[in-house]
């Protein structure tokens, strides 16, 4: 049994070396900033182990769904298991395009409901006019590749310019005027 | 033999009806890490856990010392709870001694050492990465002082310094269930992991240091109250 301990101290030893030399190693190719892909969905993936197919409603592989581990996506092929640098830069492409899009979305909530406080178009602030305009040039750019996102964001356009107040208060009666 | 008071009474019922559900869900959530770790045993490369450390996986020890750890991490909790049980313990001792010995060897020469490698590339700043290095560093050592302890007969320290150990091996399955709270209380998710981390692991220590000095000071008094009456049998004599 001591033997076992004085094994272990060095089986200790020796990963702490290899670990040192392989971090000044990441540090020198400065990559070690980049170690992790981030991966911009469900959180719990990660440390719960919740599969994606929980998002499918798939609950058949036990009781416990959301402790449940498993592989994220079943690939049919083999090969496209491996980890390749090609699929690195892939997923580092996929995660940008997301997270732009996730931005873009909760900014679009906020302003929808921002909208529906002040309906006035012209109480709007500059900067959320040009939020919106910068979503309808992202929405129709990616309306190609996404079309989950044209599905849920809807938006209204408005001018640069605000209406002067007494006309805007003229259409206002004159439309109820028209109405009755 | 004085009696108790009804207050007595239900003070015992509710420690150990607590007792009992720190235990029930201590089991579950072990269950759960080791049904969960299973299926990384199929070494595909598509879980989310691998896919976020796709870099590193293209190292070459990092990998397997990601297997090892893992392996090492799903018995250490699965005998440990073996080694828990007083009813085993007395019934079954040599069940006791086995997974005592699969433990030892699972925490010194397999988990400890491949965390302390995995730790520099942890995730978080460098304080988290220290954190992680910290664990590492105490949990071989709690488990080395066991070791040492009943190599030298010496039971009581024994368990204690194994409690201490237990402890840093159940940081996995607390890390989980304060990750899942915060989370469910929408704590921005890098947050969220290192106060669950830091509390984990803290908890823990603080956790175990409290029960083994309620069980030493319960043990002291035992000890006194069985001197006095010896004492007093001999004086009688």
């Amino acid at each position: 049994m001591k033997t076992l301990i004085w094994v272990s101290v060095f089986a200790f030893l020796a990963c702490s070396a290899v670990g040192i030399a392989s971090y000044y190693e990441q540090k020198k190719t400065g990559n070690l900033s980049q170690l992790y892909l981030e991966q911009d969905d469900d959180p719990l993936q990660h440390l719960i182990l919740v599969d994606k197919q929980l998002e499918t409603d798939d609950f058949s592989r036990g009781p416990l769904p959301m402790f449940r581990g498993g592989p994220v996506e079943e690939s049919s092929n083999e090969g496209e298991q491996d980890i390749t640098p090609q699929k690195i830069e892939a997923i580092k492409k996929d995660n940008n395009k997301s997270r732009a899009i996730k931005k873009m979305k909760t900014r679009n909530d906020e302003i929808q409901t921002a909208e529906s406080e002040t309906v006035d178009a012209n109480k709007m602030p500059l900067d959320t006019i040009e939020t919106v305009s910068n979503l309808q040039e992202l929405t129709s750019a990616s309306n190609d590749e996404d079309t989950t996102l044209t599905k849920t964001v809807t938006y209204r356009s408005f001018s640069r310019a605000p209406l002067p107040k007494e006309k805007s208060k003229r259409k206002f009666w004159s439309a109820n005027k028209t109405k009755e | 033999m004085p009696s108790l008071t009804a207050a007595h009474y239900w003070q015992r019922v509710a420690f150990r009806m607590f007792n009992y559900l720190a235990w029930l869900h201590l089991i579950l959530f072990s269950f759960l890490i080791v049904y969960n770790t299973i299926p990384y045993f199929s070494f595909n490369k598509n879980f989310a856990f691998i896919q976020e450390r796709a870099i590193l996986f293209l190292q070459p020890i990092y990998g397997p010392c990601f297997y090892i750890h893992i392996f090492a991490g799903m018995l250490c909790i699965a005998t440990a709870i073996i080694q828990c049980s007083k009813i085993l313990l007395k019934k079954f001792n040599h069940l006791h001694v086995v997974s005592g010995r699969v433990y030892v060897v699972a925490v010194l020469l397999l988990g400890a050492p491949t965390g302390m490698y995995m730790s520099f590339f942890a995730k978080g700043s460098a304080a988290e990465k220290g954190l992680f290095m910290f664990m590492a560093l105490s949990w071989f050592f709690f488990t080395a002082k066991g070791l040492q302890a009943i190599l030298e007969k010496k039971i009581v320290a024994h368990k204690y310094w194994m409690w201490r150990s237990y402890a840093m091996s159940l940081t996995a399955v607390t890390f989980r269930v304060y990750y899942l709270i915060l989370y469910l209380y929408d704590v921005p998710l890098m947050l969220n992991y290192e106060v669950s981390l830091w509390l984990s692991v803290i908890g823990n220590l603080i956790a175990v240091e409290i029960i083994i000095l309620m069980k030493s000071k319960a043990f002291n008094h035992t000890k006194n109250q069985a001197n006095q009456t010896l004492n007093f049998k001999i004086e009688e004599t």
